[in-house]
């Protein structure tokens, strides 16, 4: 369940029953990735049309790793 | 059942003080029903002028929970008169200097409705109503809630509380729960100052926080306790000393942090707690206040709840 003003978000997760606060670009990227299972480049580009700098996959592969240690998001196989 | 049409007020002196410490006395407290019992020297008087306009109930009853405070005498290291509380004949801390009793009481008032009563979501806010709307002051301890609140409730805003926004899950609705307000240290000469009929209580000096004096509730909004009214306003205040008056919009994820964060019961009640925060945010105006000045915080709510109005 999300609570969104059009700025940061707080989100509750039912399973753990924590309350989370994202800033405007880590919940545009959870909503992306539960929409269906993408990968880290194509989660990107909710984020911005341009190209993603390696640093900038770096960075957000991060925030995904953060999301599963969450148990907001789960890896799967290709 | 419904409460007695007997209030406080309309007991004998002698009356209130024998059935205090007789059969008890059964009062209504906002939604809960509360039986009390005492039997410590000095404190029937200031508790009756108390709550002089609350409802006595009938002694038949479940009641919320039972109250009741005695002195014992503590041997070491030397004899000194103590109150032992109660709760449902539980004594839930250790015992307390007997001068203190009011204050051990309404403070044990507080933990029985913080522990127990989970089936409202619990603000640490102080809550008034204006042109039918409730204002919301939710604050940690020292940031001035109760003095404004007090000082609020003498310039016509309809007291619910000074210490708990009950609100029912769902929804946006306080239930009032008009307590005396426990003013602390030099809140008293500012109060005093700022109201000079204002009717306190003694003041109880060297406890946990200090010398304590308690304000009456107005009498109109213990008789309009049964009268919710939905949440207008989140205004998250703030004395300093010295500060020029400052209210301004605080964005709304900002004030979800701050409104969950304040609440006694947000992880217990969860989902329900989550999306009544959201629906409080999202349904009223959202501020943070810094004041130092009394009628300057007055004037600038006073002026919010006009406009507001529309």
């Amino acid at each position: 369940m999300w609570a969104d003003w059009g700025e940061d978000c707080v989100l509750y997760h039912r399973r753990s029953g924590q309350t989370h606060f994202l800033n405007r670009s880590s919940a545009t990227l959870l909503q992306r990735v539960l929409l269906e299972p993408v990968g880290v480049e194509a989660a990107s580009r909710a984020l911005d049309e341009a190209q993603a700098t390696p640093e900038m996959l770096d960075q957000l592969t991060g925030v995904l790793l953060r999301f599963e240690e969450l148990g907001l998001v789960e890896r799967v196989r290709d | 059942m419904g409460a007695d049409a007997s209030i406080v007020g309309a007991l004998s002196p002698r009356a209130f003080e024998d059935r205090l410490a007789g059969k008890g006395l059964g009062l209504r407290v906002g939604p809960f029903d509360v039986h009390l019992k005492a039997r410590v020297r000095g404190l029937a008087g200031p508790l009756q002028r108390l709550y002089h306009d609350f409802p006595v109930l009938d002694a038949e009853r479940v009641f919320s929970c039972h109250l009741m405070a005695r002195e014992v005498w503590k041997p070491t290291p030397w004899p000194r008169r103590m109150i032992r509380l109660s709760v449902d004949g539980r004594v839930p801390h250790e015992d307390m200097p007997a001068g203190q009793a009011l204050a051990v009481l309404e403070w044990g008032l507080n933990l029985v409705i913080a522990m127990r009563f989970q089936r409202f979501l619990m603000l640490h806010s102080a809550a008034l109503e204006r042109h039918g709307r409730v204002m919301l002051l939710p604050a940690a301890p020292g940031c001035g809630k109760t003095t404004l609140c007090a000082a609020l409730s003498q310039r016509g805003w309809r007291l619910l509380s000074d210490e708990f926004g009950l609100v029912r899950p769902g929804t946006t609705r306080l239930v009032p729960i008009p307590r005396p307000m426990p003013l602390k240290n030099e809140s008293i000469a500012v109060m005093r100052a700022f109201e000079p009929e204002i009717e306190l209580g003694p003041s109880i000096p060297n406890t946990m926080k200090g010398t304590v004096a308690h304000v009456r509730p107005p009498a109109r909004s213990v008789a309009a306790a049964g009268i919710d009214a939905p949440a207008g306003w989140l205004v998250f205040p703030r004395w300093q000393a010295g500060s020029a008056l400052m209210l301004e919009e605080v964005p709304k994820d900002e004030a979800f942090l701050l409104l969950a964060t304040n609440a006694f019961n947000y992880e217990l009640l969860g989902e329900s707690a989550f999306e009544t925060v959201r629906n409080l945010v999202g349904t009223t105006r959202c501020f943070r206040l810094v004041y130092s000045e009394l009628d300057e915080a007055i004037a600038a709510l006073d002026a919010l709840a006009r406009d507001d109005r529309g």
